[in-house]
């Protein structure tokens, strides 16, 4: 993309663009969480039996499990008031033209249709519990690869689906993803085939519109032996008074010589809790990157696994989270070496400011079958003033002598010698504190590909409004 | 044998991390004294003893209800150069359960050494509180050494009030033991400094389990923690560290480094090197190494004509150099290195 439009691309963001509000009344609105609403939306939807097995046994597993006596406290969820099924329209369409009016031109104002058209090797727009829009170009389709919404991909492809469908994120792993599995609506499911390579990432947006809703999108993808990918999700809310809920679940399958580049940017409005739920498995020699972009949300608990069961296997993690006002971003993530030759690199950062709370939290186990694996883990933060907190919580579990392994974290505020460089240079004070963080931030904005990386500057520019720069 | 959820970490973290406590099964046997601390003879301090029967319990979270009471007291302003040892040798199914409070008045100034040694391969049990209280201006550093046999048990639970402008290190070598428990509390208050130094072997098939929190609550508080040890065969050991800004301590450092050696792969090593801040401007920082031997390193020393055995241990004496420099007593460094050269 040439410069010039990405310069479009940013001058056409505003705080507003996430704020706007579909008007239509929603065709279908369920609240509760019962087995006849698991049923009906099951019903609905045309599922096969197993998937309502699991609905089932999730809604049981839900019900018997206790919420997290540690990290943010979460108690005040209540899950009678939450709808629990949400659906904006009648069926998903394939041309953005179809799409009803008010909910495309909030994908509009998001850019979602230009970067589609622009950037994308396909894209999906998810609006509340269903999925409105799924495209996938065709030169793409005729080389097998698959790009649907998770209905989709139950109906066309049930036995792909049932294979890997809750394989990497068991139903009992904790409360919220059981809650997940009972109520999970919408998502995508991909797939990659043996030695496909796409030269532009797929990009699938997640949008709460329904104030008090929940969302329990749930994406698979699986990117087979010696592929490539790169896949892109969005989220966005506008601001309610009432408590909205995000339980999606990300499951991912890296096979053999494959690769994945797993990039989120969360912006959820800050009435949302963030309980999402994601989970890499790593053949040998393949690659998973995450890279993660956390602004939204009044509280986010999100600890991405990956498990590098393949010898050789890598991960990379590369991590941003910007915690305002009445904010609490408990974030971080889980790495298994589960075999010989298995590599980490862990980068995250993190800022706090007005009182919001950023938390750190990491489990990294080397296991005894795991020789010769190396990991370096790194984690910074910056706190801009001294009502925020700023926490650091890593654990790290070695079970083999030969390994490399060098954790490292530091906490601290804005350099005052950094600052009076930049004003012997000529800027104010609020503008060099500004251009500080922004160039904290830089080697994780280079991570993204180069539009949401420009978005996540102005993301920041926008948490920075009114505090500093 | 009773279960026990022993040393939480201060601020829980996810269950399934098994690191927010150390779950043990143990037998507490009664409290068994045979013999007593010996303290060298000092005029400038005062010591006074006794068997106490009163409820005493620590961080760690086990509960006696009888103890050896030993209270002393570094008078205002007192100076004191010679270093003070306190020992105790443990025999036959000796338990010895107790308190040490050292009481640094203002501006005063001692050193201590506190050794437990075993003089025969009975299984002893050790629990000791340490109480520090630190008078403004003070300045203490305080030596621990664990030199009991392979099947003694060792619970230490140490607090210390670090007051205005005092100075306190302490260093803990650990050397020997079947169970291991250490749990460190520090508060710090306006430019107190604290600085905890620890060394640990592990063999056998051993469980150390150290948990330490220290707090940075005063302005301009420096708190400082490193932890060098190695591990081998069966041994387990877990490493939480927290260093805690409390809001308001501005201008304060805290800095945590461990570092592990692994010298088999059936041992294993968890660390939790924590930092919590409520305050902006502090500098804070944790560093955490684990991993064998480091092979460049080796490959030097024995290009040099040393054996693999004998050049592990040099590297891993030069690991521990560094903590034992804080030893200000020569004589009593060179004879913990005398005993850490055996025990490797």
């Amino acid at each position: 993309m040439a410069k010039t439009d990405i310069n479009n691309y940013v001058d056409n963001e505003t705080r507003n663009i996430y704020n706007s509000v579909a008007l239509n009344e929603s065709i279908e609105k369920k609240y509760g969480l019962t087995k006849e609403i698991l049923e009906e939306i099951s019903k609905d939807k045309n599922e096969p039996k197993w998937v309502l097995d699991i609905r089932l046994k999730a809604l049981d597993t839900f019900f018997k499990m206790e919420d997290p006596d540690w990290g943010p406290d979460i108690s005040y969820l209540d899950l009678s008031k939450l709808a629990t099924y949400v659906k904006p329209v009648e069926g998903q369409v394939r041309n953005w033209e179809d799409v009803p009016e008010d909910i495309r031109d909030i994908f509009d104002k998001l850019g979602i249709p230009e970067s589609e058209k622009k950037a994308l090797a396909g894209s999906g727009a998810q609006f509340d519990s269903e999925v409105v829009y799924h495209n996938l170009t065709e030169d793409l389709k005729k080389q097998g690869i698959i790009y649907t919404s998770f209905d989709e991909g139950l109906r066309d492809y049930p036995e792909l689906v049932k294979k890997y469908f809750s394989k990497a994120v068991p139903i009992n792993d904790h409360k919220y993803i059981a809650l997940h599995y009972a109520l999970f609506s919408g998502g995508s499911f991909v797939y990659i085939p043996k030695n496909a390579k796409l030269d532009r990432p797929l990009q699938s947006y997640f949008r709460l519109n329904a104030p008090g809703a929940g969302q329990f999108e749930h994406t698979l993808i699986i990117v087979d032996e010696g592929a490539d990918l790169q896949f892109i999700e969005g989220c966005s809310a506008p601001g309610y008074n009432e408590l909205n809920l995000h339980a999606g679940c990300v499951e991912l399958f890296v096979e053999k010589n494959a690769s994945l580049r797993f990039s989120t940017i969360e912006n959820w409005s800050k009435n949302m809790l963030n309980l999402n739920t994601k989970k890499c498995f790593v053949g040998e020699n393949g690659k998973i990157e995450w890279i993660m972009g956390s602004f939204g949300s009044k509280v986010s608990m999100l600890y991405p696994l990956s498990v590098l069961n393949g010898e050789g296997a890598k991960v990379e993690f590369t991590n941003i989270s910007f915690a305002g006002k009445g904010q609490n971003l408990d974030t971080g993530l889980k790495i298994i070496h589960n075999a010989p030759r298995t590599s980490s690199i862990v980068n995250a950062k993190s800022i706090s400011k007005d009182g919001g709370i950023c938390t750190f939290r990491s489990n990294v186990h080397v296991k005894k079958n795991a020789p010769k694996s190396k990991l370096s883990l790194s984690c910074e933060s910056l706190m801009l003033d001294s009502i925020s907190r700023s926490d650091t919580i890593p654990v790290d579990t070695i079970e083999t002598d030969d390994v490399t392994f060098a954790h490292e974290a530091k906490i601290g505020k804005i350099s005052d010698q950094a600052i009076f460089y930049l004003m012997s240079r000529g800027l104010s004070e609020e503008e060099a504190k500004a251009l500080i963080v922004r160039g904290f931030a830089e080697p994780i904005a280079k991570a993204f590909p180069v539009e949401y990386a420009v978005e996540m500057n102005r993301l920041i520019d926008l948490e920075l409004e009114g505090s500093i720069g | 044998m009773m279960k026990y959820r022993l040393n939480k970490l201060p601020v829980k973290t996810t269950n399934n991390f098994k690191i927010n406590d150390l779950e043990i099964e143990l037998d507490i046997p009664k409290i068994n004294i045979l013999s007593e601390y010996v303290i060298t003879d000092n005029k400038d301090i005062i010591i006074n003893k006794k068997i106490v029967n009163k409820k005493l319990t620590t961080k760690i979270d086990l509960e006696f209800d009888k103890y050896l009471d030993v209270e002393i007291t570094i008078p205002k302003n007192k100076i004191i150069t010679d270093t003070v040892c306190i020992n105790y040798g443990f025999s036959k199914d000796e338990v010895l359960i107790s308190k040490i409070t050292f009481n640094y008045e203002e501006n005063s100034s001692c050193n201590f050494v506190i050794s437990y040694n075993s003089s025969d391969d009975n299984s002893h049990f050790n629990h000791l509180y340490e109480v520090v209280k630190m008078g403004n201006g003070s300045n203490g550093n305080i030596t621990i050494l664990n030199n009991m046999n392979d099947n003694s048990y060792n619970f230490m639970g140490i607090e210390s009030l670090n007051n205005e402008l005092s100075n306190l290190t302490h260093n803990i070598i650990d050397l020997t033991g079947m169970v291991r428990v250490y749990n460190v509390y520090s508060d710090l208050k306006y430019k107190a400094i604290n600085n905890l130094n620890n060394i640990y072997i592990g063999k056998n098939d051993s469980i150390i389990d150290m948990n330490y929190y220290l707090k940075n609550s005063g302005e301009e508080s420096t708190n400082t923690m490193r932890v060098e040890g190695s591990i081998t065969d069966k041994c387990v050991k877990n490493f939480r560290g927290t260093i805690d800004f409390i809001k308001g301590c501005s201008n304060s450092i805290g800095d945590e480094n461990e570092n592990c050696v692994l010298l088999s792969d059936t041992c294993r090593s968890r660390s939790l090197p924590q930092l919590l801040c409520g305050e902006e401007n502090v500098v804070g920082a944790h560093g955490v190494s684990s991993g064998k031997v480091d092979l460049e390193k080796l490959f030097y020393i024995m290009s040099r004509g040393y054996s693999r055995k004998e050049a592990e241990k040099l590297i891993l004496l030069a690991n521990f150099n560094s903590i034992l420099n804080s030893i200000p007593d020569s004589d009593v460094r060179d004879s913990i290195l005398n005993i850490i050269e055996k025990s490797i």
